[in-house]
């Protein structure tokens, strides 16, 4: 089922190359939602994941012609896009403010639930923020985008075993940053 | 990848740290082997302190995970369907669908670029396609297929060489035939008399 699922893929974005918008919209509704959460993983910044996802859609329907379907399967290939897009964008811009809907009112969660994660969240912020961009990259691609590890791997453009080692690494060091909080900070996911 | 440095002696606080990085908190998915040195350094001083940031990593994680936030929900695949008629819709799905409808409005607001539309790229379209599975598992060009054909081109080309380079017995001694005198043999016979 997967092979058919990228396989499929690979022909909407042939048909996008040639114009076909319908194609486009199965993409966008396939894939759209998981790159949205990917890139707010990135920025903390639900306005900002939304540009940068725009953006790298705007490409896939101008620039669907450079797709290879023999190098790459079509989410690798937009995987390596959208993040691409986050580390420009991050470059660009600094993150002082907080982000967009961060007090906003959310009447399908428990007030309780929605402070343990914005807490969670900015804790997550704070702990990813220490690492290097690689190390961030492969933890965000490990936890938030349902990749394999195999496929993160080719996402970084590297082999398995560096990218599981780059992994451990970024999870030693985000230990490390946590065992020195308080223990009765995290009482609230107990 | 650690476990391979760790498979002899005895379970060093700094090994248990590695392979806690490595593999988590949940002994059970440890190699059998390691699993009682582990859970026994899990109770000395050090080793619990280690577990437990292990463990405070691993929650942190799950809790963003399971956040609604970050659940990413099944989204309808045909294009006929719009995201939009689920029956309980929460203002977070509200928003993530009008985010999807402005993607999917992208093709009305940007033109592509009539040089994309190229025969390269409608050849690529072809073939795609030509090679994709279709709905009953068939192959239109299936690996098989062109490599049977690829099988009998390659024999008939071997066919051609050995008969190519076969030497041929010739009439004359110097080895060149004239074709030419046979030439209008048979035109002779139509020829009418004077």
């Amino acid at each position: 089922m997967p092979n058919r699922d990228k396989a499929d893929d690979t022909i909407l974005v042939a048909r996008v190359c040639a114009g076909d918008s319908d194609a486009f919209r199965l993409l966008v509704i396939r894939h759209g939602a998981r790159f949205r959460m990917l890139a707010m993983r990135f920025t903390f910044d639900q306005a900002l994941a939304e540009d940068v996802v725009q953006e790298a859609f705007i490409s896939l329907w101008l620039k669907a012609g450079k797709f290879d379907g023999a190098k790459a399967s079509f989410t690798t290939w937009f995987h390596r896009i959208v993040i691409n897009k986050c580390l420009d964008y991050k470059r660009k811009r600094q993150f002082s403010a907080l982000p967009d809907g961060y007090d906003r009112a959310d009447p399908a969660v428990g007030p309780e639930v929605k402070l343990a994660a914005d807490g969670a969240s900015n804790r997550l912020k704070t702990v990813l923020s220490a690492l290097s961009e690689r190390q961030k990259t492969a933890v965000i691609l490990s936890y938030y985008s349902g990749l394999s590890n195999q496929e993160a791997a080719e996402v970084m453009q590297m082999n398995i075993k560096a990218y599981e080692s780059l992994l451990v690494r970024s999870r030693a060091k985000m230990r490390k940053m946590l065992m020195a909080e308080k223990d009765d900070l995290f009482a609230a996911f107990a | 990848m650690a476990i391979q440095q760790f498979e002899h002696g005895k379970m060093t606080l700094e090994q248990f740290e590695i392979l806690l990085d490595t593999l988590g908190t949940n002994f059970d998915s440890w190699p059998k082997m390691k699993q009682a040195e582990a859970r026994n350094l899990a109770q000395t001083l050090d080793g619990k302190r280690l577990f437990r940031g292990a463990q405070k990593l691993e929650m942190l994680m799950m809790a963003l995970q399971s956040t609604p936030q970050s659940t990413s929900q099944s989204v309808p695949e045909s294009s006929s369907e719009s995201p939009l008629v689920n029956s309980a819709v929460t203002p977070c799905d509200t928003q993530k669908e009008a985010f999807l409808e402005k993607l999917a409005d992208i093709p009305r607001r940007y033109q592509q670029n009539s040089a994309h539309l190229t025969v390269c790229n409608r050849m690529t379209l072809f073939v795609t396609q030509a090679l994709a599975v279709n709905s009953d598992g068939s192959r239109l060009f299936s690996p098989q297929r062109l490599a049977s054909q690829a099988a009998a081109f390659a024999a008939v080309l071997a066919v051609g060489i050995l008969v190519g380079i076969t030497p041929e017995e010739t009439p004359t001694g110097s080895g060149e035939i004239d074709l030419s005198e046979t030439w209008f043999v048979a035109s002779s016979d139509f020829e009418l008399g004077e």
